[in-house]
């Protein structure tokens, strides 16, 4: 012990410290978030960044190649589909539906599964079970199946494209914190919060959900790809967002008509969508070895 | 062992009654099945008279245990489209769904478990991080897509296969390619991970200290014990797979249950919708069951 007064520079990193450093030397976090932070701020400021309207038809200018093909100009970087809309202007405000639907449903289910998670893992017993049991009965239901009927009833709003996104993706959240709650609940400061005589809700809040965040953020940081993964089959199914919006998945389904003679209105979109779901992934992975390291595979 | 198979069985067959409740609920509580049935110009007299006949005037949970009771006994009820019973459209199609989900798995074994064991083997190495890129993007890439593409490659352009229908093998090829690169992905990292973890443990020094061959040091002792959770992920994915099946099934016009889903949710066809939602439910509950009884056996510590 008499070294440490020999070394008075000796720093022992907080958490916080060792999470940034790792942060800064991960690449896939910072390629992939540089990515996923590029695509919010294209779908944030789509309107002075796309050339035309997204909505805009013009029948004398259907099906304009891309710049690199032979005829393309840079007026339509990206071409124009079967209706003479602009594909690089759809792209742009494409984003915007993936996106907003990807966060805000993984924010539902986060909320949704966290507290069930927090409720089942601090109680246990009875509550446990029921919680236990719930996970079990979301997870037999088969997701695309289930998301495609509902939708076919509710209407493909994004509004309720969120809510049921959000209602079938629950579960990992649940899983997850359930899990990690069931450590902290024997520690010394949930049995101290205890002992003070502080309610249930206020040590879920105050002492559990602050240890459970990291986690929660890194599940939400993966579900949000399978989200938008999602999203974009049922659109392509016709069964998601409506035409007009320009939804990727959408885009893909109206570019597919023109296969054979345009296959680029099939994949532009769908490399949209690949790439910003690889960035997701990468992000969420590096999210996961930065802030929750104990939970790698 | 029976105590364990007994408890899984309770919580299984509970779920599988919660599910069936949420099958039949989501979609009759959605709209009126009565007003469907008798068409868009019926007058509401004559939706009372249908929904009298068919028993659409009763409380919920007596239409529920109704049709639970005649489910149980094989009667799924009729199509409102076709006016076939359900039973029979479903019975029809499972074989070729599930031709399709097994050859997926299959496929998605054969190059998934190779990959993730020679990943292992060379961790940190640029074998390792290729596999772990192919999975990155097979875990990524847009299913309905990624057929789009195999169709105007290998159909279109090559001329290889045909893109659309189930009649031959042939026809099999490239929906069986599209669902298995969607789950080779969590194959290939379970596979990955089990082996590294293995390879490092005392019995695998010991086996290597014997002097044993290294083709039996790996595939005997390690790739036997690494294995164990991938078994256990194929009864899960099968499940996955059976469900999964809408998408590819619709693209490729495969004549399977995901493509009569996909057409009953367009033709607002209830009772077929509501019976391969519960059936899918079934196969998924059941296969876990499955999957846990035979890990239980490989593995008697999970058994306490």
């Amino acid at each position: 012990m008499s070294d440490a007064a020999a070394l008075p520079e000796l720093h022992i990193p907080s958490p916080r410290e060792l999470m940034v450093r790792r942060a800064r030397g991960h690449l896939g976090l910072i390629l992939g978030g540089a990515i996923v932070a590029l695509a919010v701020l294209v779908a944030v400021f789509a309107p002075y960044l796309a050339p035309f309207d997204p909505y805009d038809q013009d029948l004398s200018r259907r099906l304009i190649v891309p710049v690199w093909g032979a005829g393309g100009s840079w007026l339509h970087a990206l071409g124009t589909d079967g209706f003479g809309r602009d594909v690089l202007s759809r792209l742009i405000y494409g984003a915007r539906i993936s996106l907003e639907i990807g966060f805000s449903a993984a924010l539902i289910a986060a909320l949704l599964g966290s507290l069930l998670g927090i409720a089942g893992g601090y109680f246990g017993g009875t509550v446990d079970a029921v919680v236990l049991y719930l996970i079990n009965v979301k997870l037999a239901l088969p997701v695309v199946l289930v998301a495609l009927s509902l939708v076919s009833i509710a209407g493909g709003s994004v509004g309720s494209l969120i809510l049921i996104m959000g209602f079938l993706t629950w579960d990992r959240y649940a899983v997850v914190t359930r899990s990690v709650t069931q450590q902290l609940r024997g520690r010394e400061f949930v049995l101290a919060a205890q002992a003070a005589g502080a309610s249930h809700i206020r040590i879920a809040l105050r002492e559990i959900l602050p240890n459970v965040t990291n986690q929660i953020i890194v599940v939400a940081s993966l579900e949000i790809a399978t989200i938008i993964l999602i999203e974009a089959a049922l659109s392509f199914l016709g069964l998601g967002v409506r035409p007009p919006t320009p939804s990727w998945g959408l885009m893909v389904a109206e570019g597919r008509s023109f296969l054979f003679f345009k296959p680029y209105l099939v994949a532009i979109p769908g490399i949209a969508i690949l790439l910003l779901v690889v960035a997701i992934n990468m992000a969420g992975d590096g999210l996961r070895d930065v802030m929750a390291p104990e939970g790698r595979e | 062992m029976l105590r364990f198979f007994l408890r899984r069985a309770v919580i299984a067959v509970l779920v599988a009654i919660t599910v069936s409740i949420i099958g039949f609920s989501l979609l009759r509580l959605s709209g009126d099945v009565a007003a469907v049935l008798a068409g868009e110009s019926a007058k509401p007299e004559d939706i009372a008279r249908i929904a009298q006949a068919y028993g659409l005037d009763r409380p919920l949970y007596v239409q529920y245990l109704d049709w639970a009771w005649h489910a149980l006994r094989g009667d799924l009820g009729q199509s409102l489209f076709t006016h076939e019973p359900v039973a029979g459209l479903i019975l029809d199609r499972i074989g070729v769904t599930a031709i399709l989900a097994v050859s997926s798995l299959i496929f998605a074994l054969l190059v998934a478990v190779p990959l993730g064991v020679l990943a292992a083997l060379r961790a940190n190495t640029w074998i390792d991080r290729t596999a772990l890129t192919l999975a990155v993007f097979g875990q990524a890439v847009p299913m309905f897509w990624f057929a789009l593409i195999l169709i105007f490659v290998l159909g279109v352009m090559l001329r290889w296969l045909p893109i659309s229908g189930s009649a031959t093998p042939a026809h099999f090829v490239m929906p069986t390619i599209t669902l298995g690169v969607a789950t080779m992905p969590a194959f290939m990292r379970l596979t990955r991970t089990g082996m590294i973890e293995v390879m490092s443990s005392d019995y695998i020094r010991t086996a290597w200290a014997k002097g044993l061959r290294p083709a039996s040091v790996v595939f005997k002792h390690a790739l036997r014990n690494a294995i164990l959770p991938v078994v256990s992920l194929s009864a899960v994915s099968l499940g996955f797979l059976l469900g999964g099946s809408v998408i590819v099934e619709s693209i490729f016009a495969v004549n399977g249950i995901g493509l009569l889903a996909y057409n009953s949710i367009t033709r607002v066809d209830f009772p077929v919708v509501q019976s391969i939602l519960v059936f899918l439910s079934f196969c998924y509950i059941a296969l876990t069951l499955v999957s846990d009884v035979i890990n239980a056996r490989l593995d008697p510590r999970i058994r306490l």
